[in-house]
């Protein structure tokens, strides 16, 4: 466990100390604002929907941009052979890696509550905050799962651009396979299967303020799933 | 070689072992589940009552939604609450409730097929950048089962508060098997006198009709001395010339778990004579004895409000329509909010009508669903029908004042009316001149038989007007049909639609007399605030890992130096 906070500790800083992260976060609060504000005194209603809604979208270029170094920088510059003789466990250093980015995941919510502080001082009847906390459950939830995602996306490639593209290109695959877009097109017994797998819809459920615990084991497996398989993509560069 | 051979072997193996568990984990959680409903209003929590009917369905139902990708912002909100409840439907149906959203768009045949399943275009007035431009869009819902449809109204579906009721309401509808049965008495109008009744086709169709949910039985007073078996329910339109013994029969039916809807005009109506209309008196007790013993008694004072429909008034030449006050009219603040049947309702107007009191019977409970509002008043008999009276005097010298309950609802262990046993069989008048033998009156019921407590099963709805359910008004006061419909729903598509009670829907609209500086202020302090916070952070960290840089580059130097 130890060892586990030692990656953590020194990845999570490493983050605060590149400008990637603020040109990041940066152009994810613009972004994200700038949408949901455009719309927002025209429909005259203090409702969080709209902004939620974004969210799958902006993660799906936010996560990968901080994954696509976890593994890339360690592998171009050659450190990952030193990392990988120290004696921590390969899941250790996945483990580590992947909940500091969870931790700066936190962060970059904690930084987007000044618009549901705004949306409430100007209700007249304030706002559903059941709605919104489980709204933030279920973007933590989602972003996690990307994370998961664009970490073992990266785990193959010493290229910074190419893990990125490789992670946006999964993540958008496993949004799209559940949407209607894609079940429109397949037999009727694959759609209700393909449904469950999609990654957005199990957010968009969590986003009305329905905490269901189909939705929580789903994104748990698949954090779980991804970061067993980052662990095993690890672990098989010891094998030539 | 060899070694990364067996590695990748052993490496897929484990993945499959992996896959399996977490497929299992995942099957497992999917059908063992829980759901938190979080929202302030307990918005998404569907009834215990629409879980049954979901969990009871054999064959999967249809749902299509008809919506239009590009809605106007007032129905951007409706849209969401409406998909928020289908989606708890689908949850909870298991595969037996299924959702297609369907946008026509230009597609003719889509708009065809949407106009033939009763979901027209819509036109709507959009306000953009000052000017008003008509949009049209789609917005409905067509449920389909075998080879039954039922469509949910555009106005239905933007009410969020009743929605589970219209949609469980028509899911009942759709998987009954055969129509319940509906008992419809019809009160003679005066005995004696030449002046037609009025007559409730109207009703009979809308219920009974091609496309009505019910099985309507005409209940003769003079062919039937007791109900006809096997009904569901009963209406009452007006008890004049019921017979003891039928009454005796309505009262075992209730016992029984009967439903009976009540309508009981509180006046007898004036002969029309030329010219302006007369005073009127109350009507004579019918069935008004036997309600005040289940737990309601009807005061027989006329309901006068200013919240009233109009009426057709003779002006010599030409007929006026004009406010009536005798016909009040119930606004959707004096609905029951926590009956669904009612809660979501517009107005009911009730011509000629009086105040409903409970009677407080222990283990009945009375619950109001329609009242007039607190402007209200009565007026004593005789009754005055001008439509031109000094109300301010009249409403100061008021016996009472408002509101009252038009519309009651009786619920719970109603105890029987006749708690001393059957009536007497009564001998049949013998025609005028005519001899009669004697006959020996048999008991028409057996005593022995009687139910003397409806355990919670029978329920009663009283109106105090069965004039604002016939022909003349109902094509006047078309909403008067919809209360007709959701109250016969209610009571007779099964209890588990009485389970499913209002869920109030909190509006939160933005503080008025914001303008466009004030906007544009928390726009962009949203916008940017934070960002630029942030990058003055980062520079400062910039900074300081600069000056330490330098601190320690310092030190070396002097070191060596």
């Amino acid at each position: 466990m130890s060892k586990i906070c030692a990656i953590w500790r020194k990845e999570f800083s490493s983050y605060w100390y590149s400008p990637i992260a603020y040109i990041v976060i940066t152009v994810f609060l613009v972004l994200m604002n700038w949408l949901f504000f455009r719309g927002f005194f025209l429909v005259n209603n203090a409702d969080m929907r709209m902004f939620f809604s974004i969210i799958p979208w902006a993660f799906l270029l936010l996560m990968p941009a901080l994954t696509m170094r976890q593994w890339a920088e360690e592998l171009r510059s050659g450190t990952i052979e030193s990392l990988m003789t120290k004696p921590v466990h390969d899941r250790e250093v996945v483990i580590g890696k992947y909940l500091a980015a969870v931790a700066f995941l936190a962060v970059v919510l904690v930084l987007t509550l000044t618009t549901p502080l705004t949306v409430a001082g100007l209700s007249e009847n304030g706002l559903d905050w059941g709605m919104v906390i489980t709204s933030y459950l279920g973007a933590f939830l989602l972003g996690s799962a990307y994370l998961a995602i664009g970490g073992w996306a990266g785990s193959f490639t010493s290229n910074q651009i190419v893990a990125f593209i490789i992670g946006v290109a999964v993540i958008f695959f496993a949004i799209m396979i559940g949407e209607s877009l894609v079940t429109m097109f397949v037999p009727s017994f694959m759609v209700t299967p393909l449904e469950y797998l999609g990654l957005q819809r199990h957010y968009l459920s969590i986003m009305r303020g329905v905490i269901d615990t189909r939705d929580l084991i789903y994104y748990i497996t698949v954090i779980c799933f991804f970061l067993y398989l980052t662990v095993r993509a690890v672990e098989s560069r010891k094998w030539s | 070689m060899n070694n990364k051979l067996r590695h990748t072997s052993t490496n897929i193996a484990e993945i499959v072992i992996v896959v399996i568990i977490l497929v299992a984990v995942s099957l497992v959680g999917y059908k063992f589940f829980h759901r938190f409903d979080m929202t302030e209003n307990k918005q998404f929590t569907i009834s215990d009552a629409t879980k049954e009917v979901l969990q009871g369905m054999d064959d999967p139902i249809n749902a299509e939604f008809f919506l239009s990708s590009d809605l106007p912002p007032q129905f951007v909100r409706i849209k969401d609450d409406v998909r928020d409840k289908l989606d708890e439907y689908v949850a909870f149906g298991r595969g037996h409730f299924k959702l297609k959203v369907t946008d026509p768009g230009d597609d003719l045949d889509e708009k065809d097929r949407a106009l033939k399943l009763g979901v027209p275009e819509l036109e709507i007035n959009v306000t953009e950048k000052d000017a008003i431009t008509v949009k049209k869009v789609y917005f409905g819902l067509v449920l389909s089962f075998e080879d039954r449809t039922e469509t949910i109204r555009t106005d239905e579906l933007a009410d969020p508060s009743n929605l589970e009721y219209a949609l469980t309401s028509r899911l009942v509808k759709l998987t009954q098997e055969k129509k319940p049965k509906l008992g419809l008495f019809i009160g003679p109008f005066l005995q004696g006198q030449q002046q037609q009744g009025p007559q409730y086709e109207t009703l009979k169709q809308l219920l009974g009709g091609a496309q009505g949910m019910y099985e309507i039985v005409t209940v003769d007073p003079q062919a039937n001395r007791t109900l006809p078996e096997d009904l569901d329910g009963l209406i009452i339109a007006g008890a004049f010339g019921m017979p003891d013994s039928l009454k005796y029969s309505i009262d075992q039916f209730i016992m029984n778990g009967g439903q009976v809807l009540v309508m009981i005009d509180p006046m007898m109506q004036p002969q029309q004579q030329s010219g302006s209309m007369q005073q009127a008196f109350p009507s004579l007790p019918t069935i008004e004895e036997q309600l005040e013993k289940y737990g309601v008694k009807l005061n027989k004072q006329l309901v006068v409000d200013p919240s009233c429909g109009q009426a057709p008034m003779s002006g010599g030449l030409f007929t006026i329509i004009r406010d009536y006050y005798l016909w009040p009219k119930v606004l959707p603040g004096g609905f029951n909010q926590e009956v669904s049947a009612v809660a979501q309702l517009e107005d009911l107007v009730l011509p000629w009508c009086c105040p409903l009191q409970g009677t407080n019977i222990e283990g009945v409970k009375f619950s109001p669903l329609a009242s007039s509002t607190d402007k209200s008043f009565t007026l004593s008999s005789p009754f005055n029908l001008e439509p031109d009276q000094d109300w301010p005097y009249l409403e100061s010298s008021a016996p009472a004042k408002g509101p009252f309950t038009l519309v009651a609802m009786l619920e719970g262990n109603l105890p029987t009316a006749y708690p001393g046993g059957p009536p007497n069989p009564v001998e049949p008048p013998a025609a005028a001149g005519e001899e009669t033998e004697p006959v020996s009156l048999k008991p028409q019921f057996d005593a022995g038989s009687q139910v003397m407590n409806s355990e919670g099963q029978g329920r009663i709805v009283v109106m105090t007007s069965a004039l604002g359910l016939s022909d003349g008004f109902v094509d006047q006061f078309r909403q008067n049909l919809l209360f007709l419909v959701n109250t016969m729903d209610m009571m007779l598509l099964g209890d588990e639609l009485m389970g499913i009670r209002s869920t109030p829907v909190t509006a939160r609209p933005l503080k008025t007399g914001l303008d466009e500086k004030q906007k544009s202020f928390y726009r962009w302090i949203n916008v940017l605030g934070v960002p630029i916070l942030l990058v003055l952070l980062g520079l400062l960290l910039w900074f300081l890992k600069g000056q330490r840089r330098r601190a320690i580059a310092r030190y070396y130097e002097d070191f060596r130096g």
